[in-house]
């Protein structure tokens, strides 16, 4: 997946997590992650979101975390979300998302 | 037997809402992607609730998820992404015409195949909220085997009618009446419209009270504090629920004994009747009293 | 529609507590254009101090029981007009309100944001991702800042302004991209910032201007700085026009450098758009060699920093706008660039831009600046003006219009590229 513009989604309001991607110069992973719970959960919210960039073939990348102790699945709606509003998607591969 | 004494609105997009919808105990509860999420905002709210419904537990709570019409640029997604997450009910708002239930029957069905979800496992909830949703109202409620209720939205109906809500209600009372006519004759609950002053409680009551003796199954509700109060009217008296006790009670003794007729109380019993002893269990059931105090106390009389 | 807050759990119940669930919170935007409900808002900002700026594009309002408890906005790049009531719960229907408006701005495009509020609210924007550009509060004891407090008060409330990303200035002073346009010789300065040289730079003087178009007036002006600059003996080893140079140990401090750093108001408010301004401004500095023009920025004169400039705002507002604009200027911009004089034409028309002079002519100093203005050349008896060329264009006197600019101006503003321009000034009636 190619990203052709910032993406954002999400909010930091709390349980939320607000995520902006955007193309990586570098051609590497990026993540800056900002948590409240960093101590306990950091290495988990960044592993994830390896774990999530590496599913929707994303190679570079730099990722903005800003986590208000977001539940897994909606770090996971919100980098989606992020990833196709960067990469211009609008047409969704609903097979391949299971 | 399902009860859907209350449907709590949960804005799509809105995790913090999302996440814990269950512990106010409502009956449903329903996940927004229609009119509370801004139309920038649409896909946002899909991924979220698409991902939250396969990962968290709603325990006994049955999950609705309100999509967008067909009409509009977002329903389809809606349908592909909600069905590959297996809320129980996919509800579909506006409703005018048995077509409208049939199009997105046979698009459920289309996606239920293509990922392997059972066929026909994914209900169906259809949104009267027009005049000619009103007038179609039975056509529409046997239009699909999916579906297993008809809601009533009085917002968009009265703007449609050109009037405006009323504290008695009377601009609502036919569309009322015909949605719940239709919903029995097709077999299927009939949940009323949204009530949308919270600071009313006395108000709330009053319009609880009317839908219930109107045979309502239940209703619509946007705030925690009023799934409390439509459990509390919609909770049988106990002389009611001793009627349906013995009700139960002398049908299960003649299906022991193979007899066919059943009487109590010198009447005869037939189905409706038994269903509807069973229904006032499940209620009794469910707004917490033991029964078996009850039954208790009858020994002892 | 209405939103929620989980609450506390108490056995294996839920307790509903009275008050406030954000499920009792009602979330609308605002139709602006829809008197009634701009006055709502406004109401509500005014038992605040506040009003609803009329460059808003977007606003959103927190209500609860139908009434308003929150309202935010956006203009342009610009969170502002932020105001909820403490009676509830501030810190997390600010939070709503940011967020929504942050979401907004990203379905706008708009990636760089900036907040401007009270000095009380910082840190709740701060928790919020929001970083410090700059903070204007009372400069002189009993000096009000903030326009909403009572006269004489010695220590009140001052305004920030707070920028998302943080950090974005340090960035952009370091390397504004292809912001700065260089003649001279040997130089190939064309895409580097104005702080390129990792050696420091000499002492330079700074103009700001707007240029809506690029006038004589303003051709004096620079021209004068750039004589000014130039008279000073340069450096060692200087070349002429760059920015290279053995940094001089001990320095005397006063001694002039030759660079004249030209400034170009970025924000997009004005008649003439801002790639042309700059590119008139380039073409009637051309021959001066020792003329850097920029781009102005987000930080200079922007829609953020001193949106005063672009609205009919009080007196007192726009000194509070101005001090920010001026501390960013003399904190931040001046000694990237060591700027050590800023000049400026003297302001017979504009009072807000006479307020700004002003206003500088008290701070710069402070941060070792000298602000000298210059009479500005006159034709006519008048000072030639670009409001006077505009009124003129609205007027169709294009004899009289030859006199007052460049040839390079007067070669656009006859060309097929400018007449959708010349039209619109015909059109409207604008300040700018």
């Amino acid at each position: 997946m190619e990203l052709i513009r910032t993406g954002k989604a999400g909010t930091l309001e709390s349980s939320d997590v607000l995520i902006s991607v955007r193309t990586n110069p570098e051609n590497t992973v990026e993540i800056k992650l900002k948590s409240i719970v960093e101590k306990r959960f950091g290495t988990h919210i960044r592993e994830l979101v390896q774990h999530i960039l590496k599913e929707m073939q994303v190679s570079s990348a730099i990722v903005d975390v800003d986590d208000r102790s977001a539940l897994d699945c909606v770090i996971r709606a919100r980098l989606q979300t992020a990833l196709y509003r960067a990469a211009g998607i609008q047409k969704y591969p609903w097979e391949e998302l299971q | 037997m399902k009860l859907r004494r209350t449907m709590l609105y949960v804005p799509g997009n809105n995790p913090n809402m999302v996440k814990d919808a269950h512990i106010y105990r409502s009956d449903s509860v329903m996940f927004d992607l229609e009119d509370s999420v801004s139309v920038r905002e649409k896909d946002s709210a899909r991924f979220l609730i698409f991902h939250a419904l396969r990962c968290i537990d709603y325990e006994h709570t049955e999950t609705v998820v309100r999509i967008n019409g067909l009409d509009t640029p977002f329903g389809r997604d809606d349908v592909e992404a909600m069905v590959r997450a297996r809320p129980d009910i996919i509800r579909l708002p506006k409703t005018e015409k048995p077509e409208d239930i049939e199009l997105i029957d046979e698009l459920i069905t289309k996606v239920e195949k293509k990922s392997g979800v059972e066929v026909g496992s994914i209900k169906l909830f259809a949104a009267i909220e027009s005049a000619r949703g009103v007038v179609n109202a039975y056509r529409i409620a046997s239009s699909s085997e999916r579906l297993v209720g008809i809601a009533f939205g009085a917002e968009d109906f009265v703007t449609n009618l050109h009037t405006h809500r009323s504290k008695p209600g009377t601009e609502l009372f036919t569309a009322r009446q015909e949605i719940l006519l239709a919903a029995r004759a097709a077999g299927l609950h009939a949940v009323d419209t949204v009530f949308s002053d919270i600071t009313d409680d006395e108000g709330f009551r009053e319009e609880v009270q009317l839908i219930k003796n109107m045979g309502y199954d239940g209703k619509s509700v946007i705030n925690p504090r009023q799934v409390g109060i439509v459990h509390s009217i919609y909770m049988p008296s106990v002389q009611e629920i001793k009627t349906a006790r013995k009700i139960i009670r002398a049908i299960e003794r003649a299906e022991a004994e193979g007899s066919g007729v059943v009487a109590v109380d010198g009447k005869m019993i037939d189905k409706p009747v038994v269903d509807r002893s069973r229904h006032t269990l499940e209620l009794a059931r469910a707004s917490g009293i033991y029964l078996d105090e009850i039954e208790e106390e009858e020994s002892n009389a | 529609m209405i939103f929620c807050f989980a609450l506390s759990l108490g056995a294996d119940r839920v307790t509903i507590e009275k008050t406030m669930s954000i499920y009792d919170f009602e979330f609308n935007s605002v139709q602006l254009d829809l008197f009634s409900e701009r006055r709502l808002v406004e109401n509500f900002l005014s038992t605040r101090q506040l009003k609803l700026d009329p460059d808003v594009e977007y606003t959103c309002v927190l209500k609860t029981g139908g009434k308003i408890v929150g309202t935010g906005s956006l203009a342009g790049n610009v969170l502002k007009c932020i105001a909820v009531d403490a009676a509830y719960q501030g810190e997390t229907l600010t939070n709503k309100i940011v967020t929504e408006l942050e979401l907004e701005a990203y379905h706008r495009g708009i990636e760089h944001l900036f907040l401007f509020t009270k000095s009380e609210n910082r840190t709740v924007f701060q928790s919020l991702g929001f970083g410090l550009v700059a903070s204007a509060g009372t400069l002189t004891a009993g000096t009000p800042a903030g326009g909403n407090t009572s006269a004489g008060a010695a220590e009140t409330a001052g305004v920030v302004l707070l920028e998302k990303p943080e950090g974005q200035i340090d960035l952009w002073l370091k390397e504004p991209a292809a912001s700065a346009s260089c003649r001279g010789e040997g130089a190939d300065l064309a895409t580097t910032g104005p702080a390129a040289d990792s050696a420091a730079p000499g002492p330079s003087t700074a103009l700001v201007m707007n240029c809506n178009p690029f006038t004589l007036g303003h051709r004096y002006l620079v021209e004068q700085a750039a004589l000014r600059a130039a008279r000073q003996p340069s450096r060692q080893g200087e070349v002429p026009g760059g920015l290279r140079g053995d940094p001089t140990p001990g320095e005397t401090p006063g001694e002039e450098g030759h660079v004249v750093h030209l400034f170009v108001v970025s924000a997009e408010r004005s008649l003439f758009p801002e790639d042309v301004r700059f590119r008139l401004v380039q073409q009637g500095t051309e021959d001066l060699k020792n003329v850097i023009v920029h781009h102005g920025g987000p930080y200079i004169i922007s829609g953020a920093t001193f949106p005063s400039y672009f609205l009919r705002d009080s007196k007192e507002v726009t000194t509070a706008h101005a001090r920010l604009d001026l501390q960013i200027f003399g904190e931040k911009i001046a000694p990237a660039l060591n700027i050590r004089r800023r000049m400026v034409g003297e302001e017979p028309y504009c009072p807000v831009t006479a307020a700004y002079n002003r206003e500088m002519q008290h701070i710069l100093p402070h941060y070792g600046i000298e602000v000298e203005e210059i009479p500005r050349l006159l034709h006519g008896g008048a000072a030639i003006s670009a409001s006077k060329v505009r009124e003129l264009i609205r007027e169709e006197k294009w004899e009289e219009i030859e006199h007052l600019v460049p040839a390079s101006t007067w070669n656009y503003l006859t060309s097929a590229e400018a007449t959708a321009v010349i039209e619109r000034i015909r059109r409207e009636k604008r300040r700018h």
